[in-house]
């Protein structure tokens, strides 16, 4: 069962780095923006299944879309970190005490929590890429903007993922 | 054994992404390591090859806009090799001969198409579907018909990755026209039509509108390619030297064909370069 589940994950890994690479890299729009959708995924990844298993999980497809980018591993160090963070970024946002992250479930969110959930987690992923990627604090207020631009589309595309199939999402 | 071990389970978590945040992080600096490896050669053919697909399903809608640019290239082409015809015809009114030296050919293209692209990255590369069956080899410039795209950086048998002008180590020899003094162009990764040029000494005079062009020094890219012209520029004051910000030709985000440049005495040159003197040299 595990392995079924395993593969299914490996195959959907694939599809977003391909969606991700070939369109969501290629849009340019403004010379500024360059919406890193994959990070829905992360978003989305029941939280009751074995950590470890999504940590790596982050980190394929993180370096997945990498090795298509030349990026190095930038992109895996940003989805591993806020696979990381997950845990704690949920016991913030949904406020109520659990001893552990499996007993939690995304059915608990509502529509507000949703959003705010999203929004972190997504600054964090864009910031991290946009930083690591510059590597230096010289242009600094340029950095973030375009992290922030390219934040703000991200966060719409989920949006609009959560509109059209949040039921299947907290299942 | 037990208190060693107990830390070790309960923050195995953490620890394990601690592991993975290292890997990453070593894939990230050793970047200039991983493109001689062969993982890197596979995934660049990978990788071009769902380019190519994509590329060749999109290239169909800018077809238009390719002829007319094709059709401006092949006017100014045409005039130029007018302006040559005349030059020579006048040469020979003078009963001059026609050394070989003048005329031989130095330069041969390779042209090849954009297949992926990117201007919003601090690093950007370009990918082109030509690579060593074809005769790229690290280190050749490309250039288009409004200036110089980059130098080839990695390349797998049909394709190949290029290190685009915008990109922030990619450094390019450039003059102003007209006074011939040289500097380098260099991007600062802000904003992808203007590009920054440097060392040039402050007592130069430069004026908004200035050509810039390619200095012909470095044997990968041929003199006189117009790069932009001058939009603004002002002294630096701590290196005591002009900071002229150059309006690019070439607009990037709308690349999709360009040329490599093969200089046919390119080895001629590294080899001369590179041969040391001898100590015991006789005159």
């Amino acid at each position: 069962m595990l392995n079924l589940r395993f593969l299914i994950n490996i195959v959907i890994i694939f599809i977003l780095v391909l969606i991700q690479v070939f369109i969501f890299s290629n849009i340019n729009f403004n010379g500024s923006i360059c919406p890193y959708i994959y990070v829905i995924f992360i978003l989305l990844y029941p939280p009751d299944r074995n950590r470890y298993l999504f940590l790596f999980l982050c980190f394929l497809l993180g370096f997945g879309v990498d090795v298509f980018e030349n990026t190095g591993g930038i992109n895996a160090f940003a989805s591993v970190t806020i696979g990381f963070l997950s845990k704690h970024i949920i016991r913030m946002v949904s406020g109520t005490k659990f001893f552990e992250i499996e007993e939690f479930k995304f059915s608990d969110f509502n529509m507000g929590q949703w959003m705010f959930y999203t929004i972190v987690m997504v600054l964090i992923h864009h910031i991290l890429i946009f930083f690591l990627e510059t590597f230096s604090f010289v242009n600094f207020l340029d950095t973030l903007l375009k992290a922030l631009y390219s934040a703000i589309f991200t966060i719409i595309f989920v949006f609009f993922y959560l509109i059209l199939f949040r039921k299947k999402a907290e299942r | 054994m037990q208190f060693i071990l107990n830390p070790i389970i309960k923050n195995g978590l953490f620890l394990f992404f601690v592991f993975l945040l290292v890997i990453s992080l070593v894939f990230t600096f050793r970047q200039k390591v991983y493109h001689e490896s062969v993982m890197a050669k596979a995934s660049n053919n990978i990788s071009g090859y769902f380019d190519e697909k994509v590329s060749n399903a999109t290239n169909f809608i800018h077809l238009k806009d390719d002829n007319q640019i094709l059709q401006a290239e092949n006017a100014e082409l045409r005039k130029e090799l007018e302006l040559l015809k005349g030059e020579i015809s006048e040469s020979n009114s003078d009963s001059r001969t026609l050394s070989n030296l003048e005329f031989h050919q130095t330069y041969s293209f390779i042209p090849v198409q954009v297949i992926n692209n990117s201007i919003v990255k601090a690093h950007n590369m370009i990918t082109i579907n030509k690579g060593t069956r074809h005769g790229i080899e690290r280190g050749m410039g490309i250039i288009s018909a409004n200036g110089v795209i980059g130098y080839v950086y990695n390349t797998s048998e049909n394709y190949s990755r290029v290190m685009s002008t915008l990109n922030t180590n990619t450094r390019i020899n450039a003059r102003i026209k007209g006074n011939e003094y040289f500097g380098t162009l260099r991007w600062n990764g802000k904003d992808a039509r203007f590009a920054q040029l440097t060392e040039i000494p402050k007592y130069i005079k430069v004026e908004k509108g200035d050509t810039i062009e390619t200095d012909g020094k470095s044997p990968a890219i041929p003199g006189g390619i117009m790069l932009g012209t001058v939009y603004s520029s002002n002294i630096d004051e701590t290196s005591g030297e002009l900071n002229i910000e150059v309006k690019l030709k070439e607009n990037f985000g709308r690349l999709r064909y360009a040329q490599v440049v093969l200089n046919l005495e390119k080895q001629e040159i590294l080899n001369i370069e590179h041969d040391s003197i001898p100590q015991n040299a006789q005159p």
